[in-house]
């Protein structure tokens, strides 16, 4: 089938900008381009999830064996919870925001967010965040070891020090990130849609974004007020968490889980949209159930509110509200099955090709379905009790969120990165990346379930030889290197294809959405001419459904495009300096805090009044 | 889908609607300020006494709505606008208050909670000092009426629940055993030996010994019963039981 | 199909209420930054339910005095709440002008509110200041003086950024940065920000202090 996309007659827009965009370094620090931003976004996910692996790579090496006395105590607590963090926060979600920033205004037919300034704000504050947390290994020697969980009291002065001060600091940056760019993205897809597209016709990526931006946008206050407790207990000696002043321990785990059962489906649903775009391009038919895979995921981020409770069955909260929590647990089952019932119909019987972006989202759905299997018996408080923070669990999450959520986005950049490089990745690279990917995580993995139910704990950083569990961390380690080498692999096809990589054209797919009708990379403005929607598959229905031809108009249109601006940047700075005023308000490192606070508040306030007087 | 009005005609004015509706919500701001001063007259007072805490939620409930409905127009805004506020405002609602329910000491909002009485006062209360751990007042008006049905029924519903769940540690009589629970027949009580002080140490616990937080797995009801049950124990002095602990009361 | 095609782009004429000058889409016909308040305050709910949230889960817990009911006062609370009912009806005021294309009448409003609400925060700091030099209560004293300054201080913080707000809104009016009818709607916006923290405090005044005199 060859693609018929032929925009040439199109006429290049008359273009207005109020300051010309800067060049070279300049230009990434100043955009307000989403374009750039997303790139900035997927490539800070993509260095951090270098990270995350080395430190998990490091972790397995101290477990590898029994005894072993390598990386011990804080050391190894510090490595584990730097991986959690680093992970969720600063690799999956960079990514997610990555594709959504890139994404969501090409499939809705849109030039740019509804807020650019406010987006490069999201950004800078987001690096500032990712950097904060880290910086404790600069300024302590040491990372924050309270696991990523962060209960308190263990994360209160009494029994942490200085690093998790660097936490909760990096943490408040990366909440207001997340929250400002939600309500952002909820604006973008809901207001900025080209003309005909109904939320009907709202690709199936672009929906499940608009769900995880609703989820952020709603679900990041509590973290942040836990968050705020946390730094006022640890720094203005408030008594929040403190249980000799009558604290109680589940303030936190309510807080922290209203936040982290909602943020769970944050990282998941971005990886479900992708493969949803996915499935119907390699199987070359529409996506089976598309409306049902659309509120099934908004279902599933609507029950990510009520479930919280199922990560404390264990904390006694009595019997009432365990069985509440366990019913709605069950529920977010039947939306996760029609999803996976769908995929499988759009698969059935089709005539399917296997590039790796495809592969990499038909093992999402089989490996998606081990993890929220093993998910189900945690429903169960009976069965949970026994399962709690034993290595069971790890197996859980991890089939999840690399099975589930990092495979949806290996496929993501596979089918997206020719948009927005314009050269295909190496598809031999990319098949040896998927088997050894597929093969390492399983092995990695697998044998964690075994372990659990063996009962092995979590957050332990050694045992003892005669426990039983010598051979499945052994193999679970060696797993760990396929998956490293699986990933170099990645980077190096990522790297080199930008050299010699084939050149992609508008549509090397022969996809569906609005995205692949300009060029790769697409031009600042998206789209010469805005385009109008006349179906749920606007590009297939151009291509191959006559009369549904997407209409070019005949005058160029005058479009203006936001300018670059360094106030973004400047406010986030200021808030930095706010947060680094309280982290060091009693002095610790040597530096004044109150006067850094006051300080970042004029700050704030002086740019904001700049960011507001200056012509967009 | 828009507002309706055409390019160079200007949108109607609500100015006069806003001070109204100004004046109104003053007035209702005073009339919640009296109803606490209704105290002064003790007839008016405890002849609606049940109503005024409803009262005071009603009124507020209003002028959320009338600032939210009017002055942020919501009302006869889209209804996008209404999904965007009104759901958030929901789960907000419906999650903290689920939250605030599973706080381990009972959820009291609007309850007599732990202010301190005259009556605490006059009966010895001193204000505990930080840390100290002294026994919250309590004087509920149901724990008292409660107190009295359940001595009516010689405590029998409390000792049922004693013989299931505590009488393993504390002896069927409530002696006590070596090891594991203290005598409760005797004067003396490590943590305090008013009801109020036996419940709040039979839920909770106590840290650091046998004696495990009772609230996961009884309602306050049930922990009440126990509480009246023994502090009926006291002074009995079965054989056998355990030394006196803690201070004679 | 090119018939509906074209009703499609004149369908598309948007009733832009000025949301900045770019060149977008807009499909709902809705200003982009009125949608983007109300997805805020959605998102401010939560943040406020978990303030007020944590002040519950904690009531009642405090090993110490002094109490809520030893502490608070009604007549200072009263007048500031009264003040902050006021100021919305001010801000409503402010925003009825500037649609009307009234922008100096709109600034005075606006200055009126922003004096108002200042008047609020001054009530909040002489409050803290005497519950902290009168009645002992600090920060660290209780859980009911951690959640009561926590809580407060936050609303507190919002009227502050609300108040820079208004004055930096009427600094753009005099200096004629904000076209009068077609960016009314950053007025509007601002508004609703102010309603939201007088909600705010409507529900603190009558949860926190008033329930607490019945008792």
């Amino acid at each position: 089938m060859a693609s018929i996309l032929d925009f040439a007659a199109a006429q290049k827009p008359i273009y207005h900008q109020e300051r010309p965009s800067k060049t070279g370094l300049l230009d990434w620090l100043t955009t307000v381009d989403h374009k750039k931003i997303g790139i900035l976004y997927g490539g800070a996910g993509l260095f951090w999830l270098m990270v995350g692996g080395l430190e998990a790579l490091l972790f397995r090496i101290q477990l590898a064996k029994p005894d072993q006395h390598i990386f011990i105590g804080d050391t190894y607590n510090g490595l584990v919870t730097m991986h959690a963090t680093t992970m969720v926060f600063l690799a999956v979600m960079p990514m997610i925001a990555g594709f959504s920033n890139y994404f969501v205004p090409l499939m809705i037919g849109a030039r740019d967010v509804a807020f650019p300034r406010m987006n490069a704000f999201s950004w800078w504050t987001f690096f500032a965040g990712s950097l904060t947390i880290n910086a404790s290994l600069l300024f302590c020697g040491a990372f924050p070891a309270a696991g990523w969980t962060g209960y308190a009291p263990l994360t209160t002065s009494e029994f942490s020090g200085m690093p998790i001060d660097f936490w909760w600091a990096g943490l408040t940056l990366l909440a207001v990130s997340s929250m400002v760019a939600g309500v952002n993205f909820v604006v973008t897809i809901l207001n900025l849609r080209a003309p005909g597209m109904t939320l009907m016709r709202v690709p199936v990526l672009a929906w499940m974004m608009l769900v995880i931006q609703f989820l952020l946008a709603f679900s990041f206050p509590p973290i942040t007020v836990g968050l705020i407790l946390l730094a006022f207990d640890r720094t203005f000696g408030t008594v929040f968490y403190s249980t000799n002043m009558g604290g109680d321990p589940h303030l936190w785990q309510h807080l922290f889980w209203l936040f982290g059962h909602p943020e769970v489906y944050v990282l998941i649903l971005p990886s479900m949209g992708i493969v949803s775009e996915i499935l119907p391009v390699f199987t070359r038919r529409p996506l089976f159930g598309h409306h049902a895979v659309i509120f099934s995921g908004v279902f599933i981020g609507f029950v990510g509110f009520g479930v919280w409770g199922h990560h404390m069955f264990t904390a006694g909260m009595g019997p009432i509200a365990d069985a509440a929590f366990a019913s709605t647990t069950a529920i977010v089952a039947i939306p996760t099955g029609v999803k996976i019932f769908n995929w499988l119909g759009t698969l059935w019987n089709s005539k399917m090709t296997f590039p790796t972006a495809m592969l990499f989202a038909i093992s999402f759905i089989p490996m998606f379905t081990i993890g929220g299997l093993s998910g189900m018996m945690h429903a169960s408080p009976p069965l949970d009790l026994q399962q709690h923070d034993t290595y069971f669990v790890v197996a859980h999450f991890h089939y999840v969120l690399v099975g589930g959520a990092l495979q949806g986005l290996f496929a993501g950049f596979y089918f997206y990165i020719p948009k927005i490089s314009g050269k295909m990745l190496d598809e031999t690279l990319g098949k040896i990346h998927f088997w050894v990917f597929l093969v390492g995580f399983n092995v990695t993995f697998f044998p964690m379930h075994l372990l659990g139910n063996h009962g092995m704990p979590r957050r332990i950083y050694t045992y003892p030889a005669d426990a039983g569990w010598n051979t499945e961390n052994l193999i679970a380690t060696g797993g760990v290197f396929l998956m490293t080498a699986a990933t170099l692999v990645f980077v190096y096809n990522l790297l080199t294809s930008l050299k010699n990589g084939k050149d992609a054209g508008s549509d090397p797919w022969d996809a569906n959405t609005l995205e692949w009708m300009t060029t790769s990379p697409p031009p600042v403005h998206n789209f010469d001419f805005t385009p109008i929607v006349l179906s749920e598959r606007p590009l297939w229905d151009h291509k191959y459904t006559p009369g549904f031809e997407i209409p070019v108009p005949e005058k160029a249109e005058e479009i203006h495009m936001p300018s670059p601006s360094w106030k973004p940047m400047w406010v986030s700075a200021s808030a930095g300096v706010i947060i680094v005023g309280l982290l060091t308000f009693n002095g610790v490192l040597g530096i004044p805090g109150w006067p850094l606070c006051i300080v970042g508040a004029v700050g704030v306030i002086l740019s904001v009044y700049a960011w507001v007087s200056e012509p967009v | 889908m828009s507002h309706g009005h055409e390019v160079g005609t200007l949108p109607h004015s609500h100015k006069k609607q806003y001070i109204i509706l100004g004046i109104v919500l003053s007035i209702v701001t005073f009339i919640e300020l009296g109803i606490p001063l209704m105290k002064g007259s003790p007839e008016i007072w405890t002849a609606a006494k049940e109503l005024w805490a409803p009262l005071l939620i009603v009124l507020s409930i209003f002028k959320f709505g009338a600032v939210v409905g009017d002055f942020m127009h919501l009302r006869s805004d889209f209804t996008l606008y209404k999904i965007l506020f009104i759901s958030p405002l929901f789960l907000a609602m419906f999650s903290f208050f689920a939250i605030g329910s599973l706080s381990v000491v009972h959820f009291q909002p609007f309850g007599k909670g732990y202010a301190i009485t005259a009556q605490d006062l006059s009966d010895g209360y001193v204000p505990p000092t930080v840390g100290g751990g002294a026994e919250p007042p309590w004087a509920d008006d149901k724990f008292e009426a409660a107190f009295v049905d359940a001595q009516k029924g010689g405590f029998a519903k409390g000792k049922e629940t004693f013989t299931t769940s505590c009488a393993n540690c504390h002896r069927a009589d409530g002696g006590g055993m070596p090891g594991l629970g203290v005598n409760l027949t005797d004067v003396c009580y490590k943590h305090g030996g008013k009801i109020a002080a036996l419940y709040t140490t039979i839920s909770k616990g106590v840290s650091g010994t046998a004696m495990p937080a009772w609230q996961t797995s009884m309602d306050s009801e049930k922990l009440r019963q126990v509480a009246y049950y023994v502090h009926s124990l006291k002074g009995l002095n079965v054989a056998g039981g355990r030394d006196c602990e803690g201070p004679k009361e | 199909m090119s018939a509906h095609a074209e009703n499609l782009i004149h369908d598309d004429a948007p009733g832009h209420e000025g949301h900045g000058a770019l060149s977008e889409n807009n499909f709902l016909g809705l200003p982009n930054i009125k949608l983007a308040m109300w997805a805020f305050l959605g998102s401010e709910c939560m943040f406020f339910g978990s303030l007020i949230g944590t002040y519950f889960f904690y009531h009642g817990n405090s090993l110490g005095g002094p109490l809520p009911k030893d502490v608070f006062s009604i007549g200072i609370t009263s007048i500031s709440t009264f003040l902050l009912l006021m100021s919305s009806v001010t801000m409503a005021l402010g925003v009825d002008a500037m649609k009307q294309q009234k922008p100096l009448t709109a600034r005075t409003f606006i200055l009126l509110t922003a004096a108002l609400g200042a008047t609020f925060v001054g009530f909040q700091v002489f409050e803290f200041h005497e519950f902290y030099t009168e009645k002992h209560l600090a920060l660290s004293t209780s859980l009911f003086g951690s959640t009561f300054y926590t809580m407060t201080g936050f609303h507190g913080t919002h009227v502050t950024v609300g108040v820079i707000w208004l004055v930096i809104m009427s600094i753009l009016i005099t200096k004629k940065k904000l076209v009068p009818g077609k960016e009314a709607v950053n007025v509007e916006v601002m508004g609703l920000y102010w309603h939201f923290v007088d909600i705010v405090w409507i529900v603190i005044f009558t949860f926190v202090y008033l329930l607490e005199f019945l008792k």
